[in-house]
């Protein structure tokens, strides 16, 4: 397998570029041109960013991911389509840390929560030829898993927002 | 589990970052076994600059094109060829995110932001690849073709 490698100091940069919302395409949700968060106005169009967090055991592929676990989703954060106006926002930190804050939604359903998955389409159709998504563990502090949160245990009806620091890799296969 | 990226999400990470520093960039050509990006900043004065024999070519004024979508490759304008600096087999190159000359690859590490990916014969898994990998040493180079278009899972 081949690899290319970022410098320590590419990666810093990615994050104030990807970090900062750039200027949605409308139209090209799949150009290089969108930031990872690409709809930071709110409005309820596309391209536009979800956060998904599951319970059970997390798949290997974000296809399967979509469109197998409905029944095992907990709370769904959707850019400006959960509380008008309101928006994914991000903050780009020392090196290559990006912090992704999203809007406030209630939990439709009760579990503990396991995985999450994040994604940038333009409906829920998930086409994976076009969708950009990041599908990780989730865990308390000290677990060690890709998104932190101060309780695992989600309950319906209640109102949460995720604060969520990604680090960006340095090594890709192709 | 380790955290999933998929093929568009890495394109969309990459090609922001190589988009933020559009402009020309120079391409350095080596043999030998390819190393991790952090060995070649930390060893660049002992192992990497254009005193060692295993730095082949180098290419100034490459030009790295935007795709307009995802499924789409970073494709180069290709820069001039050049004379081989020695003699060897193209294995792996460096994508520098600044345009510096041959004559100063012997200095200082031109920049700390630069990207390490395989070179190869036409057909190959090189970002950069030739119509043959062998250089000849004071012999003219020319590049094939470059491309970056990042898969896997």
């Amino acid at each position: 397998m081949s690899q290319i490698q970022l410098s320590p100091v590419f990666t810093a940069g990615l994050a104030a570029a990807i970090g900062t919302p750039y200027t949605a395409v409308i139209g090209t949700r799949n150009s290089a041109q969108n930031g990872f968060i690409p709809n930071p106005s709110g409005a309820n169009s596309w391209p536009r960013p979800w956060l998904i967090l599951y319970k059970g055991a997390q798949p290997a592929s974000q296809v399967a991911a979509y469109a197998t676990r409905q029944a095992d989703l907990l709370v769904q954060w959707a850019d400006g389509g959960n509380t008008a106006g309101a928006t994914f926002t991000q903050t780009t930190n020392a090196n290559d840390l990006t912090t992704i804050i999203t809007p406030v939604a209630g939990a439709s359903a009760s579990g503990l929560a396991t995985w999450f998955n994040y994604f940038v389409t333009a409906d829920l159709a998930y086409d994976p030829a076009i969708v950009w998504s990041v599908m990780g563990s989730v865990g308390l502090p000290g677990s060690g898993a890709d998104m932190v949160l101060g309780d695992t245990n989600i309950v319906a009806g209640l109102l949460y927002k995720a604060v969520w620091p990604i680090r960006w890799p340095s090594a890709w296969n192709f | 589990m380790t955290m999933l990226w998929n093929p568009v999400a890495r394109r969309i990470f990459l090609y922001r970052g190589i988009r933020d520093r559009l402009g020309t960039h120079a391409i350095t050509i080596y043999g030998g076994v390819q190393p991790s990006a952090v060995d070649f900043a930390a060893n660049w004065a002992a192992s990497y600059t254009s005193a060692n024999p295993n730095f082949l070519g180098h290419y100034p004024g490459a030009v790295w094109a935007m795709p307009d979508t995802n499924s789409d490759a970073c494709s180069l304008t290709l820069p001039a060829a050049q004379n081989a600096v020695n003699s060897g087999t193209a294995a792996w190159g460096i994508l520098w995110m600044a345009n510096p000359l041959l004559a100063a690859m012997g200095g200082a590490l031109p920049t700390t932001s630069f990207i390490v990916v395989p070179a190869s014969a036409s057909g190959g898994a090189g970002v950069i690849q030739f119509t043959s990998a062998v250089f000849t040493a004071a012999a003219s180079k020319a590049i094939l073709s470059g491309s970056i278009l990042v898969g896997g899972t």
